[in-house]
């Protein structure tokens, strides 16, 4: 009920709006008309938006990662499970910047929706983390709420990724993998760009008026691409600083486009 | 009549962004909160941030964060409060302890600074490891030897408190209580604290004179002190290393958070305002008097080659000028600070550092 009243107050409005733009346009020269006729365009391109969901497939050896009972294996023949595995994803980019944060879970929340305008775009490219000016800018909420576990109590920051499960090559306490990798103040800047070209072109118009994209995340990339990572030799990093800087390369690997859907 | 239509125009352009945002959460006009206007000192610089900038400072949001400052249910015993080791009378530090008591006796490895004029102060803590006054008090939440909580449970607890909920609302005119909420609001209480009201700052002011002893005393800080803690907030809030060698926490201070082996043992400049109570001194208490600090830069062994370099060429005390110095300390005392009810808990609270 409140949903409806509230879309037909605001198609009526919006017809107002158009309705006097038209009587002004009659009345007025034409630099006025020319102004109206911006707000105009924006009011319209703002109904002609579309909507894009991202799903993130996380992958290792192939396979859909299962939470604890699943068992990979990395490049260095070190066996592993995983039981937590979330990141930050932010400022995606297709043809203009869109200022969003989503925090990725694989055992949970692993898609997420923005507004995109109607267009034809060949490529996408984000970040992999939060933004420094997110980091310096306090108490926030939603996906930055400090209640996601995703942030440093002692060294101000959030966690750009959290890699936690078990493997007996990590020497640590209970054979854990504890990855926390963060920090945003240079040069251990951990937030990494990735840049993914379409096999074929994202189109939102009057016919398609969603798309989806599928991104396949290899978990394989993250312990053996740019750099190595070996269980054995870092099983537990959870500060920021130059091991964690380095590792975060990877993430520029991780993340490879599986479909381009125009519904 | 032109005129009339550019305006017209202007907010037929504002009637779209009304329209959007006229959806959004409704707030509560009846309620509004009452706005404080913060005020900088005469003769002080401006904030090293606007904090209030993103949170409207309001008195009712100042009475929630005082609320919570001095509320035990913040820590996991129901006992610990931001209060108990940031104690009004002793300028908001722990009294008389090197190291303050967390829940179930335990200790913190730093002795707790002070809490005055933190809106112009960079970063939080002595190795500057927070750089918002709104997320410091994660760090002493969740610490095992201090309040030992979760910030999910703080939150369950303070939304099954009705007080808490007419709170809430009063301050941020909307019922709904989270973690942004309860952390700005704690920054409204604690970014308010602000010490400038010394008997320094009165004569200053022109309203009185200092004794000679007390004169003397300011020369001998000029000369000897100012270059690290310079007048009026008497700290350039840097980070230095002064010859403390490493306690037997290992703690590293400043590198711990930026890993350069360049900063090692370095710490933040503290405050001398209130230097008078807040004995322990250093970031692990190890002095307990100002005479024991005067005497270590007396001794300072300038060969060291990681000790701060103002440090090296500071002019040395003589035997004779530290009591004057110390006479000139006692000025930064502002007890109007340390004694304002504003600032004080409307009930009393238990206290673990007695």
């Amino acid at each position: 009920m409140m949903i409806k009243r509230k879309t037909s107050s605001r198609l009526f409005v919006y017809r107002l709006y158009v309705f006097v733009s038209l009587q002004i346009l009659r009345r007025r020269g034409f630099s006025r008309c020319a102004i109206m006729l911006i707000f105009f365009i924006n009011v319209t391109s703002l109904c002609a938006q579309g909507k894009l969901t991202i799903h993130f497939n996380h992958l290792a050896n192939g396979h859909k990662i299962i939470a604890k009972t699943g068992l990979y294996h990395n490049s260095f023949d070190e066996l592993y499970s995983i039981t937590k595995y979330k990141y930050y994803v932010s400022n995606f980019s297709l043809k203009k910047k869109l200022h969003s944060i989503f925090l990725i879970d694989a055992f949970g929340s692993d898609s997420l929706q923005i507004p995109i305008p109607a267009g034809n775009y060949n490529s996408i490219s984000f970040l992999i983390g939060v933004d420094s000016i997110h980091n310096v800018a306090g108490a926030q909420s939603g996906a930055l709420d400090p209640l996601n576990d995703m942030f440093w109590t002692w060294n101000t920051g959030y966690v750009t990724w959290k890699l936690e499960g078990f493997s007996d090559s990590s020497h640590a306490d209970l054979h854990r993998i504890e990855q926390h990798i963060g920090g945003y103040r240079h040069p251990y800047n951990t937030a990494q760009s990735v840049y993914l070209v379409f096999p074929k072109p994202l189109i939102i118009s009057k016919q398609h008026h969603a798309a989806d994209i599928i991104i396949n995340c290899l978990l394989d990339e993250y312990w053996n691409s740019i750099v190595a990572n070996k269980i054995s030799e870092q099983p537990v990093i959870v500060a920021p600083g130059i091991k964690a800087a380095k590792l975060s390369q990877n993430f520029r690997k991780i993340f490879k486009i599986d479909t381009i859907k125009n519904k | 009549m032109k005129f009339i239509f550019t305006i017209a125009l202007f907010l037929f352009a504002a009637l779209p962004a009304l329209v959007l945002s006229s959806f959004k959460e409704e707030p509560d006009f009846r309620t509004k909160p009452k706005p404080i206007k913060f005020i900088t000192p005469r003769g002080w610089p401006k904030p090293a941030k606007d904090i209030f900038a993103q949170n409207k400072l309001t008195e009712e949001g100042f009475a929630l964060g005082k609320k919570l400052f001095y509320d035990g249910n913040l820590s996991l015993d129901g006992q610990t409060s931001c209060g108990s080791c940031h104690q009004q009378f002793a300028a908001f530090s722990t009294f008389d302890h090197d190291l303050s008591h967390g829940i179930g006796n335990s200790f913190t490895e730093r002795n707790a600074p002070a809490l005055f004029n933190l809106a112009w102060m960079p970063a939080l803590h002595w190795d500057g490891g927070i750089n918002h006054i709104e997320v410091q008090p994660l760090s002493p939440i969740t610490a095992h030897n201090e309040m030992g909580e979760t910030l999910a449970n703080i939150l369950i607890k303070i939304k099954s408190d009705s007080s808490y909920r007419r709170l809430f609302k009063k301050a941020f005119s909307s019922p709904t209580i989270t973690s942004e909420k309860l952390l700005k609001a704690l920054a409204q209480f604690t970014g308010s604290l602000v010490s400038c009201n010394s008997r320094y700052d009165q004569f200053k002011g022109g309203k009185i004179k200092l004794t000679g002893a007390e004169e003397k005393g300011y020369q001998v800080y000029k000369t000897s002190c100012a270059s690290c803690h310079p007048e009026p907030l008497f700290t350039d809030y840097t980070y230095r290393n002064t010859g403390m060698d490493l306690n037997r926490f290992n703690d590293v201070g400043r590198q711990r958070i930026t890993n350069l082996g360049s900063d090692s043992l370095k710490f933040k400049v503290p405050s001398l305002r209130n230097v008078q109570y807040t004995a322990p001194y250093m970031h692990d208490g190890r002095f307990n008097s100002l005479n024991m600090v005067i005497n270590h830069y007396r001794n300072i062994n300038k060969e060291l080659p990681s000790i701060d370099p103002d440090l090296r060429n500071m002019r040395p005390i003589a035997e004779k000028e530290a009591q004057f110095l110390i006479y000139f300390l006692y000025t930064l005392t502002d007890t109007s600070f340390t004694k304002n009810k504003r600032f004080s808990p409307d009930r009393p609270i238990p206290l673990k550092h007695q």
